[in-house]
């Protein structure tokens, strides 16, 4: 790991001169197009598209086709994140429909249309550990285990999951919002559309390890590394209570960046890529401010 | 018509029972060689699965 980058005597500054010095040292690991991700994104559809063919034609087996289709819907979602935030291209820039092409597609897999995931990740970010008005807030649980139950219950028909994005968006109420929507809805409708195809041509088995299993086992996935750990005990609210820093057991590629999740809270626009070296440059600011770090 | 679609919705896990339960257990009884050990056939035996178990879903709110 990176040694953070030496800083003045931080405890005579005030607030504001803590988050003068804070804002330099995020505009230092901002801009440019993070190519690794929309490469990321595009590679990761490929395969994900190719294991179906792979697996019609008898060309790779199953068993192995299912954990490759897994780590795809899994991956899938962080490269969309980059594009909800106007990482990849600000609007009006050159490689805009770059951004964009990154957002809609790579939730494909995940079933979670672009225009749905922007505008509830960013009522996320303005109400992170709110009780009623975060639409992640369902993940919250008082341990791995409880998260694990809490998951299952909360995408049964009637669980708090499959209605808290629908919710906040009704809450917005914007033109946007109702249009989310009814793209949920049709692309619900087509994933399920595809899945009966599929399995009353002959092809049930394949659907369920290549499509249907893994977008369950990546959710939890997703919930657990990039919702639950980086927000718990999610009791509290604000810029430097409601995130935290953690190292995990299977380390930072294996949590997906998320150890330095307090980082993206902070500062959105900092690529994904760049905020474990942004983490270490600005931990003693993190400390000044008291933010939870449990020993990262 | 809204409601109709309102309707359809609202028995989606019946409608995932037939469309992809049903077909999923006959082809899993195939895989697994269970069927000679069944009075029904495979894909009966996954309609009477999937039908009992989305349309329970229905009435509870819940898979499990």
């Amino acid at each position: 790991m990176s040694a953070a980058i030496p800083l003045p005597d931080l405890s005579g500054l005030d607030s504001k001169a803590l988050m003068k010095l804070e804002s330099e040292i995020a505009e230092q690991f901002m801009g440019g197009v993070p190519w690794g991700s929309v490469t990321w994104a595009l590679a990761n559809l490929a395969v994900w598209l190719a294991l179906w063919p792979l697996t019609f034609m008898h060309i790779l087996p199953l068993w192995a086709a299912f954990p490759i289709a897994t780590a795809c819907v899994a991956l899938g979602y962080l490269p969309s994140h980059e594009a909800q935030h106007d990482i990849i291209a600000r609007p009006g820039t050159p490689l805009r429909w770059l951004n964009q092409l990154i957002g809609h597609v790579s939730t494909i897999p995940l079933l979670l249309p672009y225009s749905v995931a922007k505008l509830t990740h960013m009522e996320h970010h303005k109400h992170t550990n709110h009780p009623e008005l975060d639409p992640d807030i369902h993940t919250k649980a008082e341990n791995s285990l409880q998260f694990l139950i809490n998951s299952i219950a909360s995408r049964q028909p009637n669980g708090r999951g499959n209605r808290s994005y629908s919710e906040a968006l009704a809450r917005l109420g914007t033109p946007d919002a109702m249009r989310a929507q009814l793209e949920a809805l049709a692309m619900q409708l087509a994933y399920l559309a595809i899945l009966f195809t599929a399995a009353w041509t002959g092809h049930a088995i394949e659907a369920a390890l290549l499509w249907w299993l893994p977008k369950h086992l990546a959710q939890t996935y997703i919930g657990y590394y990039l919702s639950w750990a980086p927000h718990h005990p999610a009791k509290e609210t604000g810029r430097y209570r409601d995130t935290r820093g953690f190292k995990s057991l299977v380390g930072n590629i294996g949590s997906m960046g998320m150890q330095f999740h307090i980082i993206h809270h902070l500062h959105p626009r900092i690529p994904l890529m760049r905020t474990p070296k942004a983490y270490w440059a600005m931990r003693p600011i993190l400390e000044a401010r008291k933010c939870d770090l449990s020993g990262l | 018509m809204l409601k109709i679609v309102q309707k359809f919705l609202e028995l989606m896990p019946l409608w995932f029972g037939i469309g992809f339960i049903a077909p999923l257990t006959a082809e899993m009884i195939k895989a697994f060689g269970w069927q000679a050990s069944l009075p029904v056939t495979p894909l009966v035996a996954g309609l009477i699965l999937g039908i009992a178990w989305g349309g329970s879903t229905v009435v509870r709110g819940r898979w499990i």
